[in-house]
């Protein structure tokens, strides 16, 4: 598979560990779950707010938040990369082979650098900047309503794909 | 049990676990209602602690909508995954946790509406009275208590005790470093009224 040997990406420590300690798994779950509402709770919020719900809210406001969300990303990464390097003693499964077949898993991470790139381009953009002027009342401009779309949906996304992964296994 | 036997082996409950588009979609759903619903409590439960005061704080009921959305996606969701397995699930004393749970955090949260969001905007202050944060930590508590519980029903009851023992160590041992961090002032939050 693209040249790279089957057991690329199996961590042998993260494997003997999971094969030894089953809550591990159902641990990391948990913390998966638990960033995932932090993140996707927290960015819905936000780009709730620039669609026009909320607009009581000044945006900069809700920025104390997003290091919450961040952390939850945080958490996922971590929790998903224990997932990857030790699938194989959870499920016999090559973490190579889950990246080739898999398709909910391609769709799940299409979707999360989608939403990366759709942050880097509200950056660039300038409409980071803009949203965080906009006051009690304001609107946000008509570009940062399609960024906060498109952000809202491509987490769902990443949650409705996320939760499919096991079945495409 | 016989009753339960026959819903499980009805025609729809047949047809789910059946059909794997429809199961991993009733799956999938209950998890996109499970974080708006427990992501928008947690996020106003944060609030109300001084987590980003500078939200007014009534305008956080303008996302309830979408709470009230998960809510009802998960109780439909929730409903069809019991009708799949009753015979499972209705055995299983970590499903009445779960959902002695999550009645904890509707009942803490519709407490909350009654203190902060079902009366003036006087209630639009940085602090907030302790019974009020009390609830706020009893949300934040109960929806803990109702996803470990909702996860380890698919696992076997040695592993629930150590997943939920772990669970507890990190709680705890996050508890103790948020109090070391507000302590040392790296971090602050809104002091209660009284």
């Amino acid at each position: 598979m693209f040249g790279l040997p089957e057991t690329f990406l199996q961590i042998t420590l993260v494997e003997n560990l999971i094969g030894s300690y089953r809550w591990l798994w159902s641990l990391s779950e948990i913390l998966h779950f638990t960033g995932l509402i932090l993140l996707v709770g927290i960015i819905s919020i936000y780009d709730l707010r620039l669609l026009g719900i909320g607009k009581r809210i000044p945006v900069a406001a809700l920025n104390r938040l997003l290091p919450w969300a961040v952390f939850g990303f945080c958490l996922c990464v971590l929790t998903g990369l224990l997932f990857v390097t030790g699938l194989w003693a959870n499920v016999k499964t090559h973490p190579m082979e889950a990246l080739v077949y898999d398709h909910f898993l391609q769709i799940k991470l299409a979707f999360i650098v989608f939403a990366g790139l759709n942050l880097l381009f509200m950056h660039k953009s300038g409409m980071a900047t803009a949203v965080d002027e906009l006051g009690p009342g304001d609107e946000a401009p008509a570009l940062a309503r399609v960024i906060a779309a498109s952000s809202l949906v491509l987490w769902l996304g990443v949650v409705y794909f996320g939760r499919l992964v096991p079945w495409g296994l | 049990m016989e009753m339960l036997a026959v819903l499980e082996a009805s025609g729809f409950s047949m047809w789910v676990k059946e059909s794997s588009t429809a199961y991993v979609a009733v799956l999938a759903f209950h998890t996109i209602g499970l974080v708006f619903l427990v992501g928008i409590s947690t996020a106003t439960a944060m609030r109300i602690l001084g987590i980003a005061n500078g939200i007014p704080m009534q305008a956080m009921q303008d996302f309830f909508p979408l709470m009230y959305a998960g809510a009802a996606i998960n109780v439909l969701t929730g409903t069809v995954l019991l009708t799949l397995y009753p015979t499972k699930y209705l055995v299983d004393p970590t499903f009445y946790i779960k959902l002695a749970a999550i009645g904890v955090a509707i009942i803490a949260l519709r407490k909350i509406r009654a203190l902060v969001f079902d009366i003036s905007d006087a209630a639009d202050t940085d602090s907030v009275s302790r019974p009020t944060r009390t609830l706020a930590w009893t949300i934040i508590s109960a929806w803990l208590v109702a996803l470990v519980a909702g996860r380890v029903m698919a696992y076997s009851v040695p592993t629930k005790l150590e997943t939920a023992a772990a669970v507890l160590i990190i709680v705890v041992i996050a508890v103790l470093g948020a109090q070391l961090a507000t302590r040392m002032g790296w971090v602050s939050l809104s002091e209660p009224d009284s």
